[in-house]
């Protein structure tokens, strides 16, 4: 029998081999140009910025692959023959599959602008994005004081403020241009926009809303500057371009039926048979309701990952995902979200609060019935089993606010919240709920 | 927000500093070879004490009166020389009981302490000023103009990896066999400690009315160290509450139960007893000079004993149950409370690999069957009079753990090895107190590490700032709770995680170990009825 090849070896790659490994005895073939090992994509700014090295974006030990007989191979596939059943390799290799997964993830969008092919213009997706920035930017700052320089990035997603914060390091005087009138509108209402953009203004950070690039200026084939679309020019020896991600597909164009990205039905199948596919490259048929077809985020590629993993370990499973729930980090600010806030920060429908010892801020927001529909929270953390069991039961609004303490992940120590979010909640409901809690001697002896 | 004059102010503050570190520490380094040592008549016999005197004395006169050296290993090469004739005489006459047992080091020590003269040794303060002063004062510029500008909350580990001081680099490669010559010296050598000692004793006599000689030269740094190092944890995790308190604390065990108790104890001519060290980190708890001097105390004494042996029989199961070993490990112990402190810029070098941790099960649990062994016959021989079992030597059992375990593992590579191994390596692969709280961790305790449902996204800074070499990713990343033995609880994974996945609790026993652990996030794959009651409980 040939073995299951799986193209790709990032999260939703990794995931289905290790779950296929797990359930079943069939050979695996990993395939992947980009490093020789998987490795933690979204750690990728603490090597820039000297938290970690390389080394340490491995999950697992090197000896795990082969302890697993999971084969993993340096090559690119440059096509798929579904008719034989078998891969071309760069290196001239043919291979025959059995099963066939595409997780070759997103790439970077790269506007068509005037001068975006000039020197110095740099995403932040790839490895070879990160070889290529430590290669051409300043070295780190402790070393050289001196070499103050100029950046301009576009786009103010997630990835922008990380780039942000890794040139920042290295010395870099950042400007971000966003063309929206406050930060990550398309997920933060105006109160959690302005909070994060506060904390990243204190760290230094020149934000500039309302504009987008036109065209980049250069010089000798270097980037110089970034023209706006409000017409000023912002000069930089260095820019990013953050604009967002799309499936990484362009490489099999015609194999599979494509829209934005490889199409699937919820088994992850795509229109060939014994072709699937898994993570930011899969564009959903019927996505469920309140869910996008394409969601390029890791714990998306992981879940996948599982469920292909046991489909082709025999064990059918369809990808339904449950309550939404991601996260991220502005700077020092964490951010986590569960379950549905709208981005237009409804106050009919929605209440927040900001916490009064720290910078941050929970928003609970709820639908006609009052019941919980979804929570963002800012600098504070929160446990994820309690909110996601609230989501699916579908727990009034005010039960959360009342047994916040339950879903408290917040270090020990910490300034407890819940009274202030309680008497805010009151003050605006005009309601008198109270903190439920229990005593110390009933906590220290808990069963 | 920083201003470019404030980052320009911070970055002569960290120079200056660096200069004075590196001159106080370089004075330092050099006082040992300073100063003359002139031997008069008379000399040897007040200093040393009587019984060596009454066998080696007039050797001793003649070798060394009227004579003048330079350096004190010159006075140890003479007592050597006297010691070894005498020795071997006694030997080949049978006379066991007569030989000396006194090292030449601890003799040549005495020797040195009195007659060590030069025009700085007159001149403490100066001194004091000169070594202690400048370095500390350089190492707190050093921390604040690293810090006046990122005053704000958040992890800062920038350049770590980038600084040749905190990846192995060149400087870690002085750092490292500076601090393990120290740490020779200081054990193997004494008497060169003797020009240093003139720095320290005139403050151990204000506050112990004698002089404390090398281990309280020791104590002294160690203390001071902590203290200055304190103030950078405090800075660099800012905004972390748990951090804060858990410095505080062993700063706190440090100064009052590890320094200025003992000392008080002294001055009152009670038997010195750091309270909260306990056996069998503190080995010599139960030798015979130690359960002697508790003995003819009257109530105080027994009050030690009992105290010591509670502490380990009671103590430390009930602790740990509670709070996991982390109560003594990173809140009250002064090896912890040093790693926790000058360790923690090396807390990223401790190695993750699986080799390392079957090394680490076998090393840490053989001291420890090596300290229960030793003490074992210690006390079998404190109460039969009998000097042997079986073949075995008690005294010779004793001098060997001494030697081994209590200078070079917990001294010379503990500490030693910081700049190189990470801060903890003693601690992980040594410590047989560690050893035992880790049992009762592991097996009886409500203390975990909780994995946040879904969240992780396999970044790696937990595991790559667990000091204690724990591959805490492999775990969080399949959405396992965290439940090892050589968890020290010091919380820095859960401060460095940027997704808010980690948080150390005490909590119900039921389901604290997950062994089917799940990623939450897909339909069908929710936690058991008892997970979820463990995780609602968790904050009462």
């Amino acid at each position: 029998m040939h073995p299951v090849i799986i193209v790709g070896n990032g999260i939703a790659g990794i995931t289905t081999a290790r779950h296929l490994r797990k359930h079943s005895e069939r050979s695996i073939i990993v395939i992947s140009d980009e490093a020789d090992y998987f490795f933690s994509r979204t750690a990728l700014m603490y090597v820039y910025m000297g938290h970690m090295t390389k080394e340490h974006l491995k999950p697992y030990p090197d000896s795990f692959w082969k302890k697993n007989r999971i084969d993993l191979i340096n090559d690119r596939v440059e096509a798929i023959h579904p008719e034989t059943k078998a891969v071309h390799l760069r290196s001239g290799k043919q291979l025959q599959y059995s099963d066939l997964v595409i997780a070759t993830g997103s790439k970077p969008i790269r506007p068509q602008l005037p001068g975006i092919e000039l020197e110095g213009i740099h995403s932040l997706y790839f490895m070879s994005d990160l070889d290529k920035l430590e290669l051409e930017s300043n070295p780190p700052a402790s070393i050289h004081p001196n070499q103050k320089k100029k950046a301009v990035i576009t786009g103010g997603g997630l990835i922008g403020i990380e780039l942000a914060e890794m040139l920042m390091y290295r010395n870099y005087e950042v400007t971000l241009l966003i063309r929206d009138r406050h930060y990550w509108s398309s997920v933060f209402p105006p109160q959690e926009g302005n909070l994060v953009a506060e904390h990243l203004t204190e760290h230094g950070l020149n934000i500039v809303y309302g504009v987008s690039v036109e065209a980049f200026e250069g010089k000798d084939g270097r980037v110089t500057g970034a023209r706006g679309s409000n017409g000023e020019s912002y000069p930089c020896e260095l820019a990013g371009v953050t604009i967002g991600v799309a499936p990484n597909i362009d490489w099999m164009d015609g194999v599979v039926e494509t829209k934005r990205g490889i199409l699937t039905d919820e088994f992850l199948r795509t229109s060939r048979t014994n072709i699937y596919a898994a993570g930011d490259c899969v564009e959903l048929r019927n996505p469920l309701s309140g869910r996008r077809a394409i969601e390029p985020v890791w714990y998306v590629g992981r879940m996948m990952g599982e469920c292909l993993g046991l489909t082709l370990s025999g064990r059918e499973t369809a990808y339904r995902p449950g309550k939404w729930f991601n996260s991220a980090k502005f700077f020092d600010l964490e951010y986590q979200t569960y379950g549905n806030v709208p981005a237009d920060g409804d106050s009919a429908a929605s209440f927040y609060f900001v916490h009064p010892h720290k910078r941050a801020c929970l928003r609970l927001a709820f639908n006609a019935e009052r019941s919980l529909t979804g929570i963002h929270a800012i600098g504070i953390r929160l446990r994820h089993a309690v909110i996601d069991d609230w989501l699916n039961k579908q727990v009034p609004v005010e039960t959360a606010v009342v047994r916040m303490r339950e879903a408290n992940f917040e270090p020990e120590f910490e300034h407890p919240f819940e009274d202030h979010l309680v008497a805010a909640w009151n003050a605006v409901f005009k309601q008198s709920l109270t903190v439920k809690r229990q005593s110390w001697l009933q906590k220290l002896t808990s069963k | 927000m920083a201003t470019k004059t404030h980052l320009k102010v911070n970055r002569h503050l960290r120079a200056v500093g660096l200069a004075l570190l590196v001159a106080g520490v370089t004075v330092f380094t050099l006082l040992p070879f300073a100063g003359r040592y002139s031997f008069e008549a008379g000399t040897v016999k007040s200093s040393i004490d009587p019984s060596v005197y009454d066998a080696v004395g007039e050797q001793l006169d003649r070798a060394l009166e009227g004579r003048s050296f330079s350096s004190p290993l010159q006075v140890t090469e003479q007592v050597a020389e006297v010691l070894d004739v005498y020795n071997r005489d006694r030997q080949s006459a049978g006379e066991w009981d007569k030989v000396i047992y006194t090292s030449e080091h601890d003799i040549s020590t005495q020797l040195c302490k009195a007659v060590h003269t030069g025009w700085l040794s007159e001149q403490p303060t100066v001194l004091w000023l000169l070594t202690f002063g400048i370095a500390l004062l350089g190492g707190l510029l050093m921390i604040v103009g690293n810090g006046w500008h990122a005053m704000t909350p958040g992890i800062k580990n920038n350049g770590v990896y980038h600084q040749a001081s905190t990846s192995r680099g060149w400087v870690a490669w002085i750092v490292f066999p500076w601090l393990v010559v120290f740490y020779l010296v200081l054990y193997f050598r004494p008497e060169l400690t003797v020009p240093l000692t003139a720095i320290t004793d005139p403050i151990s006599q204000a506050l112990s009315g004698h002089e404390g000689g090398r281990w309280f030269l020791y104590g002294f740094i160690y203390t001071t160290v902590m203290t200055v190092m304190a103030v950078r944890m405090f800075m660099k995790y800012k905004g972390n509450r748990y951090q804060t308190v858990r410095t505080a604390s062993v700063l706190f065990f440090q100064i009052c139960f590890a320094f200025l108790i003992p000392e008080v104890m002294g001055r009152m001519g009670l038997p010195a007893q750091d309270f909260k060290n306990i056996w069998p980190l503190d080995y010599t708890f139960f030798f015979s000079w130690r359960l002697d001097a508790m003995l003819i105390e009257g109530t105080l004494g027994i009050f030690l004993l009992v105290w010591g042996i509670l502490l380990f029989v009671v103590g430390v199961p009930v602790m740990v149950y509670f709070y996991g070993k982390r109560w003594y490990c990173s809140w009250v112990c002064g090896c912890g409370g040093l790693a926790e402190t000058l360790g923690d810029p090396y807390r990223q070098l401790s190695d993750k690999s699986i080799g390392a941790w079957k090394i680490e099960r076998y090393l840490i649990h053989a001291v420890l069957v090596f300290a229960f062994a030793m003490t074992g016959m210690t006390l079998y021989t404190y109460f039969s009079g009998a000097s042997q079992v079986f073949f075995l030597d008690t005294w010779k059992l004793q001098s060997a753990y001494g030697f081994l375990i209590g200078s070079v593992f917990a001294g010379v590579i503990g500490t030693g090895f910081y700049p190189v191994m990470g801060s903890r390596v003693w601690c992980r692969f040594g410590c047989p107190l560690a050893a035992y709280l880790g049992f009762v961790q592991r097996f009886k305790s409500r203390f975990r590490i909780t994995t946040n449902g879904g969240q992780c996204i396999s970044c790696g800074n937990c595991s790559t700032y667990c000091e204690m070499g724990i591959d805490v990713r492999w775990y969080a990343q399949r959405g396992q709770n965290i439940v090892r033995s050589s968890c020290v609880g010091c919380g820095v994974c859960a401060a460095v995680c940027p997704r808010g996945v980690l948080k150390l609790e005490n909590g119900s026993e039921t389901a604290r170990i997950n062994d089917n652990p799940i990623l939450i996030g897909r339909e069908g794959v929710q936690l058991s009825p008892d997970l979820l009651s463990n995780q609602r409980t968790m904050n009462g």
